[in-house]
């Protein structure tokens, strides 16, 4: 992995820059604004200050991001499989799965609610929705874009379809499906506040973090606001670093991206 | 480095400078109203409607023109967020509740409230007439709709020793008739005419019953108000007077107006929501003594204030000075 200590420094460079780029901001503002933009530490302080609150809204948002996350994968594996096997299926289906990525998300919220109740059901749903399109795309496109040399082998050694899907075409498929799980990784913790925005609930262990940005925003507390931020960007990291150990763990001993080398 | 911070200042303050130049030119041209009027926006917390009636019949009866004022009213909506403009100087003037300004303020927003719009706060729960919740201690349990985060959740969870569930507030009544069991935060002034016309069953319970009563008010731009008393003043004094008007006098002119700004607004539905208004007193208050149109009790705001602090909706005590102002108000309409 020598490469992962490459980028750390500037990495830190352009975050320290970012933060005098805020603090300088802030100075400019006169006081009255001032409210508009809290300055860093007051925003690590407001973290700190609502640390349980962040904590369990989370947890509660990450419950539904991973239930969504999960869904989205098993459904959107199952339905490559079935847009691969043909041309006339994948264009039977393609515009619904189009039309579904299209359905904006306040709009199906209430429905959600009305059919499955508020909370986690709809949360579920609604991460579900948000992570299911890129990855029935880019599973599927590399179900059908293995190497035709390689289907060849398989025929001519008489390989059975069903072999033929799942020594060759699923493994071949792998790095584009894991693009998809990048995708779907930082989408999922993004759709389960939006979820939580729209169709959240404070019964059971409290809302997530959508329902803590509606409280905060409401209570006008500029600060907690963007501790919220900042914890939701957390769980994003989480889940991107989730995905992307899987998809080194799965990939690092034969894929070509994953080769060593120093350029 | 330090340059290009400056320019991302400005470029912050772009809208301050904007709204500044428009408070210069007030205290020379007021003088000679009649050629030339002193513009200033109203931003209103939801899309026109009957309960905005005050501030239109000023406007249509020229009650603002004659204090040298021309109202700009800008309709709102959801995620309008009023107090965010008022507060950061994109509009001078806005409405909302005195309970959310106590909290703004708390939290650095230089908001100023300068007049009650009404004495009472017409927002209720809206339950199907079948549901068996009657009383506010019932809803041990229930889950309602509302605003996560408005400071009456915790007053009636702590009055009444109950936890119930909470929802965020979906925009329409669908879900409402759908699931006979949801209650929802309303205006009593609006949703229960639009469900009876689509002929469901309901009751209110309004939350100024349980004893959790902020006024709805007009509310400044501090900054604005301390560089313009005098609009400021001109502003309030038309207000209060467009607010006379509309519920003593004849409201259609407020009314034809909001008809043509906002296609859902119905006669009949105005009819409801003004004689609501009416009959429940909101806007006049309940006062023995008479009408208290526009008044503002300083001992009633500070009471809540105290409410709101003991609650822990504030996190410390908040005088009077930090978020209303009452020389604004007419001399008539101060003290008792």
């Amino acid at each position: 992995m020598k490469k992962a200590s490459g980028p750390i420094l500037p990495a830190v460079v352009a975050g320290i820059a970012f933060i005098a780029l805020w603090y300088g901001t802030r100075a400019m503002i006169s006081p009255a604004r001032e409210f508009m933009l809290p300055p860093p530490h007051a925003v690590l302080q407001a973290f700190s200050d609502h640390a349980d609150e962040l904590l369990l809204a989370s947890r509660n948002t990450a419950i539904g991001a991973l239930l969504g996350f999960g869904l989205a994968v098993l459904v959107a594996g199952v339905m490559a499989l079935l847009l691969s096997l043909s041309n006339l299926v994948r264009a039977a289906l393609y515009p619904y799965l189009m039309m579904m990525q299209m359905m904006p998300v306040i709009v199906i919220a209430p429905v959600l609610v009305l059919w499955v109740g508020a909370g986690l059901p709809s949360v579920t749903i609604i991460t579900f929705l948000i992570c299911f399109f890129p990855l029935v795309v880019n599973t599927t496109q590399g179900l059908i874009s293995t190497d035709r040399r390689l289907v060849e082998l398989f025929r001519m050694y008489r390989a059975t379809k069903w072999q033929e899907i799942v020594r060759l075409r699923i493994p071949a498929a792998l790095p584009y499906f894991f693009t998809g799980l990048r995708i779907a990784g930082t989408l999922a913790p993004i759709g389960a506040i939006v979820g939580d925005f729209s169709a959240g609930n404070s019964g059971g262990n409290g809302g997530g973090l959508g329902f803590l940005t509606l409280i905060y925003g409401a209570q006008f507390k500029m600060a907690a606001l963007f501790a919220t931020v900042l914890s939701g960007c957390i769980l994003g990291f989480v889940f991107v670093a989730a995905v992307s150990g899987l998809s080194w763990l799965s990939l690092h001993q034969w894929h070509d991206s994953y080769e060593k080398s120093d350029n | 480095m330090a340059r290009l911070l400056r320019k991302i200042g400005q470029l912050t303050l772009g809208t301050a400078v904007l709204t500044g130049v428009g408070c210069q030119r007030d205290s020379a041209e007021t003088a000679n109203a009649s050629t030339s009027l002193t513009r200033v926006e109203l931003q209103l917390d939801w899309f026109p409607e009957p309960a905005h009636g005050g501030f239109y019949q000023a406007a249509e009866r020229g009650f603002y023109a004659e204090v040298g004022l021309s109202v700009e009213i800008l309709p709102g909506g959801p995620g309008g967020r009023p107090t965010q403009k008022v507060g950061s100087g994109q509009v001078p003037f806005s409405m909302g509740r005195s309970d959310d300004m106590m909290l703004a303020a708390a939290e650095g927003l230089p908001v100023l409230v300068v007049a009650a719009l009404m004495q009472h706060d017409p927002q209720a729960l809206l339950l199907h007439a079948d549901n068996p919740v009657e009383t506010f201690a019932d809803l041990e349990g229930h889950a309602v709709m509302a605003y996560p985060g408005s400071a009456w959740i915790p007053y009636l969870q702590k009055r009444y020793d109950m936890e119930f569930d909470l929802q965020p507030m979906s925009f329409g009544l669908a879900r409402f008739i759908a699931d006979p069991d949801l209650i929802q935060a309303c205006f009593v002034t609006d949703e229960p005419f639009r469900l009876r016309e689509a002929g469901v069953a309901i009751k209110t319970l309004l939350l100024a019953d349980s004893g959790y009563d902020p006024y709805r008010v007009m509310v400044a731009h501090r900054p604005f108000a301390e560089a313009n008393p005098e609009t400021v003043r001109a502003f309030v004094a038309a207000s209060i007077r467009g607010w006379i008007d509309y519920m003593e006098g004849d409201p259609s002119p407020a009314h034809e107006r909001i008809a043509r700004e906002n296609d859902h607004m119905t006669p009949a539905q105005m009819a409801f929501s003004h004689t609501e208004m009416k009959s429940r007193q909101f806007v006049s208050g309940r006062s023995p003594v008479g009408n208290r149109y526009g008044h503002l009790d300083s001992n009633r705001l500070q009471e809540h204030a105290d409410l709101l602090h003991q609650l822990g909706v504030l996190e410390s005590p908040l005088p009077l000075a930090a978020y209303a102002d009452l020389r604004f108000l007419p001399s008539n309409r101060v003290e008792d």
